[in-house]
């Protein structure tokens, strides 16, 4: 070490007896020694997490089945078979049937006459010159 | 069966391993406190010598270590471990400072921005010497602080002061020799000599 240094370590000895007497003391200071937090017992917490799922479950049920609609007393419940959605007009379109048919070769439909049935290599005969 | 093997042997050694757990931490809040005023000086350091921040950083270093999540390993000194904890958490408090205020710039428009200057209260109560010493400490690069804090403030090896700062010793002490080159120049300039 030379003599510079030893200048130098004295001034940072200085310094540290200065910051020393600032030093906030160990013990009296309880928010930094508080006693080690014991480790959470995972069955606890799943427990805890397991009634929270459970309440929150039994809160949805009861919320649905207050907003289901309840059959009105003396009216016979309809099967699901007879039950026709309000909105079933609205499949009913004008020239419907036509798909639901097979149209038959040449007749009249609707005003629409279907084309007639041609061979399927219709050869033209050429005209004969006198 | 079950509940007599469990009587028998799995609650003896649990109260043992709880047992040495406490020791363990009765031993180490004993050797905290016997460090405490060198670890104060160096989480000073850490954090630009502001004394609150100090204070907290130390705080939670004490927490991290004594709720074992910090734990140490016996691969070096004890002391050198817990500096290395203490400017951890110094670096982790003041990225997370920074980020708050990136997220939160527009809320901190109107206030005052925290200054980064050193505690003038602190200031106040130092010796000239000591406040030209601070403020040539200030001039030069963090590693040269931190590497010569370390050894000259602390009284570590420049080899433990590399641990501390996870460092090759070649690049401390580089670190070292350049600082306190700077440090002289800056202190005394009639006295440098080539």
């Amino acid at each position: 070490m030379t003599a510079n240094d030893r200048d130098l370590r004295d001034r940072f000895a200085a310094l540290r007896r200065q910051e020393e007497a600032q030093a906030p003391g160990f013990t009296a200071r309880p928010v930094s020694f508080r006693e080690p937090l014991r480790p959470r017992s995972s069955a606890a917490l799943r427990a805890a997490v397991a009634c929270l799922l459970a309440i929150a479950a039994a809160g949805l049920w009861m919320r649905m089945a207050s907003h289901r609609p309840q059959p009105e007393p003396g009216k016979p419940v309809a099967s699901l078979m007879e039950w026709k959605p309000p909105t079933d007009f609205l499949l009913e379109t004008p020239g419907r049937e036509l798909l639901r048919t097979v149209p038959a070769i040449g007749a009249v439909q609707n005003g629409l006459i279907a084309p007639p049935q041609h061979r399927r290599n219709p050869q033209v005969r050429k005209p004969v010159l006198p | 069966m079950k509940a007599l093997l469990k009587s028998l042997i799995v609650k003896p050694i649990a109260k043992a391993w709880e047992a040495r757990r406490v020791m363990r931490q009765t031993d180490l809040k004993g050797e905290l406190e016997r460090m405490h005023t060198a670890s104060f000086g160096w989480a000073l350091l850490c954090c630009n010598h502001r004394r609150e921040e100090a204070e907290e950083v130390l705080q939670t270093t004490y927490l991290k270590v004594l709720e074992e999540k910090a734990i140490f390993g016996g691969e070096s000194s004890l002391r050198t471990w817990l500096f290395g904890v203490i400017r951890r958490t110094a670096a982790e408090q003041r990225r997370r400072r920074w980020l708050r205020l990136q997220i939160f710039d527009r809320w901190h428009a109107g206030l005052p921005v925290p200054s980064h200057a050193p505690d003038p209260e602190q200031m106040a109560s130092m010796s000239e010497n000591s406040l030209a010493l601070l403020q040539a400490l200030a001039v030069l690069s963090v590693r040269q602080r931190e590497v010569l804090h370390l050894v000259f403030y602390q009284d570590l090896t420049i080899g433990e002061a590399a641990e501390v700062l996870n460092l090759n010793l070649g690049t401390a002490r580089t670190h070292f020799e350049r600082g306190k080159r700077q440090l002289r120049k800056m202190l005394d300039p009639s006295e440098v000599r080539p």
